[in-house]
């Protein structure tokens, strides 16, 4: 039998990995996973190929985007290694072709992504600071005791949420603790957290952009009602959440893979091989300049694939041989 | 006799002047190192808190000059350089900063650079601080020669444009564009990718004074109207703008802020860059590689998108 073609697209992110194969022209999911990464980027991923290779897809094209999109990208073999940003407005517009405004919210950074006709025309993503991201709500139902997907159906419940300062975690933290303490319910502070994160982020991200419906709302927040519902209010316009929300970054990876194959390319990707090799790496600091980098080695069967980390440009393997000789060491 | 000059600040500026003044009265010039991971760390641990990064790197060149053991160090303290202009007044307490918390200085020449109201007051300055080591014909002439090399500096850069490839125009003080360390390679990256790119001092510093729009306010920064004239000559030779800001820069905080709104105006593409002691670089990265992308991509669809011409209808 002849095996189905797909491409993969994969979204190596800080929080969760996620993994899609799509039906080349169709662009339909034909199969997702979507794991935590826990700070293990190379295993998480192995392990999540592992769980989409099983069955009888034949892998045309490579995609891979996120935080870790250049890991991801050398242990694959990726033919297009991408940004989040340009990975989700492509996703997004493929969903929703004539959509105006993105808004994602990720485990650790959160973006807004304005788009005229199919084309980024202006973006903006958070600073360093995670303050309104996932992490910080997987914290507080961490803290309140509640599973994160019962989050967003108690913030429903709630008829008059409560203010919350929403510029800093901590701050927010404070807060909610004293509306606690004060007898605020449950519901009424959970609602109240969803709208002050909102109001951080149309204050933080939104400043100065031109918001406009089509509004799209993906990534691993947009799973939270609570959080719909708020930005609905605040923003006064009805927002989208595409049935596949969690894994858009990964389908946006697939969907520029196959414009590149389409191109005429033939993909790298290692297939079955990857599962068998085994991935190292580490890390040491190069004393060849005052710089003292943090260099990274990543090793495939003890054979170095890519190195990173230089300021020098002396990165992607080609370090000077002293630096990896004593690595090796 | 050496004489050290910390790489940092207003040395991107003025090298070629410091460089013939003190050649020619006969110094041997002693230039901190780059900047590297030792000098940020030295300057992190030498000046005050709230500094922002440029002047704490300036902190860690003069510890570096120190080790290099010179027997001057050269730290102008530097009111003004254009008449009726100012410039950050961090670099006015500069001298009194180093002197209070670098160790082991050795004697520090502190001329005062004032030419808000002419520029006499320079010249007397240069004049009292070259008295001390050379005859007065001598120091009248290094000045001279010293005013020539400048001159020659700031006439000269002009690039070429190659056609096909985006042109940027990069913003920022020229301490902070031309660090590499500090902006993590990002202009040297650029250049080597192919991009055209023009900096603030990419045409003659005259050119700059008469593109002023209209409604902007005469800037009494020299630094802020450079960036605020550049950006609105600039306008229309660029396919997008990236700013390049210290963090926790006073006067970039407003110009910054100027020139977003004038490019949100102008529906110019505007990237804006926080740099501080980060060393990881993905996230710098990640925005301008997202940046480069938007902008060829809104190349290539250019021919049916109107995302131009849509400000006739939303002004």
């Amino acid at each position: 039998m002849k095996k189905q073609q797909a491409y993969l697209g994969v979204d190596l992110g800080s929080v969760s990995t996620n993994l899609v194969l799509l039906e080349p022209k169709t662009k339909k999911l034909l199969k997702k996973v979507n794991i935590r990464t826990q700070g293990k980027p190379m295993q998480v991923l192995q392990q999540g190929m592992k769980q989409l290779l099983a069955d009888e897809h034949q892998i045309v094209g490579v995609g891979t985007t996120g935080s870790a999109r250049e890991l991801a990208g050398v242990m694959l073999g990726a033919d297009v290694i991408k940004n989040e940003i340009t990975a989700h407005a492509i996703a997004a517009a493929n969903e929703v072709p004539d959509v105006r405004t993105i808004l994602e919210i990720g485990g650790q950074d959160s973006k807004i992504i304005i788009l005229k006709q199919g084309v980024v025309v202006d973006f903006a993503m958070n600073t360093v600071c995670a303050a309104g991201t996932g992490s910080f709500l997987d914290q507080q139902a961490g803290r309140l005791n509640i599973p994160i997907d019962k989050f967003g159906d108690i913030a429903l419940v709630s008829k008059t949420p409560v203010r919350i300062a929403g510029r800093c975690t901590v701050f927010a933290e404070s807060d909610m603790i004293h509306k606690q303490q004060l007898g605020h319910s449950l519901p009424d502070i959970l609602a109240g957290l969803c709208q002050a994160m909102v109001r951080n982020y149309v204050n933080n991200l939104g400043k100065g952009k031109d918001i406009q419906a089509p509004v799209v709302f993906q990534g691993g927040v947009a799973a939270n009602k609570g959080m719909r519902k708020a930005f609905q209010e605040i923003l006064g316009m009805d927002i989208y959440v595409p049935q596949n929300h969690d894994v858009m970054g990964a389908i946006g990876a697939a969907i520029l893979a196959e414009e590149y194959i389409e191109q005429g390319h033939r993909t790298k990707f290692y297939g079955q091989d990857l599962l068998r090799c085994v991935y190292s790496n580490n890390s040491f600091e190069c004393t060849d300049c005052p710089n003292h980098c943090e260099i990274v080695n990543i090793y495939k069967d003890q054979q170095l694939v890519a190195s990173w980390g230089a300021r020098c440009g002396k990165s992607h393997a080609s370090l000077s041989t002293v630096a990896i000789s004593r690595s090796l060491c | 006799m050496k004489i050290g000059i910390p790489r940092a600040l207003y040395y991107y500026e003025h090298y070629p002047f410091w460089e013939t003044y003190f050649h020619k009265l006969g110094f041997e010039i002693v230039l901190s190192r780059k900047t590297n991971k030792e000098i940020m760390d030295w300057g992190v641990f030498y000046a005050v808190d709230g500094a922002c990064l440029p002047v704490k790197i300036y902190h860690g060149h003069v510890y570096d000059l120190v080790q290099k053991n010179v027997d001057y160090i050269f730290i102008p303290r530097i009111i003004s350089v254009v008449q009726r202009e100012y410039i950050c007044p961090k670099f006015m307490g500069l001298p009194d900063m180093i002197c209070s918390s670098v160790p082991n200085l050795p004697t520090v020449l502190v001329p005062v650079i004032d030419a808000r109201r002419n520029g006499w007051k320079v010249f007397q300055a240069y004049f009292a601080l070259g008295r001390k080591f050379a005859s007065p014909a001598k120091v009248v002439q290094a000045y001279y020669r010293a005013c020539k090399a400048l001159q020659m500096k700031q006439n000269s850069p002009i690039i070429s444009v190659k056609p096909n490839r985006l042109t940027l125009g990069i913003l920022g003080h020229e301490y902070l564009i031309y660090d590499d360390y500090l902006t993590m390679g990002i202009v040297s990256r650029l250049k080597a990718g192919g991009y055209n790119l023009y900096t603030l001092d990419s045409f003659d510093s005259n050119l700059l004074k008469h593109f002023r729009e209209p409604s902007f306010k005469r800037m009494f920064w020299t630094s802020g109207r450079k960036i605020i004239n550049g950006t609105n000559y600039l306008k229309e030779q660029v396919d997008g703008f990236i700013s390049l800001v210290a963090f926790s820069c006073g006067t970039d905080s407003l110009v910054c802020d100027l020139v977003e709104r004038f490019c949100q105006r102008n529906q110019i593409p505007h990237l804006l860059l926080n740099l501080d002691e980060h060393t990881g670089q993905a996230g710098i990265f990640t925005r301008l590689e997202a940046f480069l992308d938007m902008l060829e991509r809104r190349a290539v669809h250019e021919v049916n998108c109107s995302s131009h011409g849509e400000l006739l209808h939303s002004l």
